[in-house]
């Protein structure tokens, strides 16, 4: 089953993330991202919710606190895409208003390498197996 | 039962060494508690975490349902605990596990009793001044939160 991103919603800006791109500097390039839903049905069947017990038992310490705050505020809101102002997420999560390279380099959020925007995991979020830490 | 009026929360106080291992209590605060919000709910994820900021927030949650479950005291390993919320094992004066429990003092939803920690069940909606910090979305929801609710109580930090 491949997992899919849907298209950004009509009229966004269609901000690519090209492969190799550090993703700390391609988000620090810009004040907002539009954020997309991944949808993956076997994930979404088996998997469990980033404001699950078991996301925070066992993916928490693989990717850490700012990421998963992150990871439940990004699912948190229209599940058919929006445009996400970085710097306020920032403030939500308690990391200050700061949207600098070095801020995003210790803030890791879902950010695909062929992503055409942010994209997030849209229902149950994380996979059973804490794999792939790579792609946060 | 260790009410909040003998115990040493954090204002002027610097970070402090901590021990490897840390003795955790419940604070019982019923006024808090009648009148806050329980720190697994949508108050302390939406409002307490901007000013708290991500690791001491996970903290919280974490510290508060051990002190909870063991209410006659439980000895956690700092060096694990900072693991278990993806903060790396460093547990030293600067690591940032020990920031993180100096932060919840520094806020009144900790504080120390001797060398053992006491840990809020429920915390205050955040004071006019911490409002005052946050954007307008934030404050929205704290009204939508606190509206059904009669809110008398707050820890200014």
């Amino acid at each position: 089953m491949t997992p899919s991103i849907a298209e950004p919603q009509p009229g966004a800006a269609r901000v690519r993330l090209q492969e190799g791109t550090d993703a700390s500097s391609w988000l620090s390039a810009r004040r907002t991202v539009e954020a997309i839903p991944i949808r993956h049905p076997v994930i979404e069947a088996l998997g469990h919710h980033p404001t699950s017990e078991y996301a925070e038992q066992f993916w928490l310490p693989v990717i850490g606190p700012s990421a998963l705050w992150a990871h439940r505020r990004l699912t948190a809101g229209d599940r058919s895409g929006y445009q996400l102002d970085l710097s306020t997420l920032g403030q939500e999560i308690g990391l200050g208003t700061g949207t600098g390279r070095n801020y995003w380099r210790t803030t890791p959020i879902p950010c695909p390498s062929n992503g055409s925007a942010l994209a997030t995991a849209g229902e149950p979020a994380v996979a059973p197996d804490a794999a792939r830490r790579e792609s946060w | 039962m260790v009410t909040p009026d003998r115990l040493a929360f954090g204002a002027g106080r610097g970070p402090r060494s901590l021990e490897p291992t840390l003795v955790i209590r419940p604070l019982t605060d019923r006024g808090v508690e009648q009148a806050g919000f329980p720190v697994d709910s949508p108050y302390v994820e939406g409002l307490w975490l901007s000013v708290l900021g991500p690791s001491a927030t996970w903290a919280l949650r974490r510290l508060s349902a051990l002190a909870a479950a063991r209410p006659e005291g439980v000895e956690v390993d700092l060096a694990e605990f900072g693991r278990s919320l993806g903060l790396g094992s460093g547990s030293g004066r600067s690591s940032v596990i020990s920031r993180s429990i100096e932060r919840l003092v520094t806020f009144g939803v900790a504080a120390w009793d001797g060398d053992a920690l006491l840990v809020r069940q429920a915390v205050p909606p955040l004071s006019p001044r911490q409002l005052s910090r946050l954007s307008p979305a934030l404050v929205g929801l704290h009204r939508r939160l606190v509206a059904p609710r009669t809110p008398e109580v707050g820890v200014e930090r």
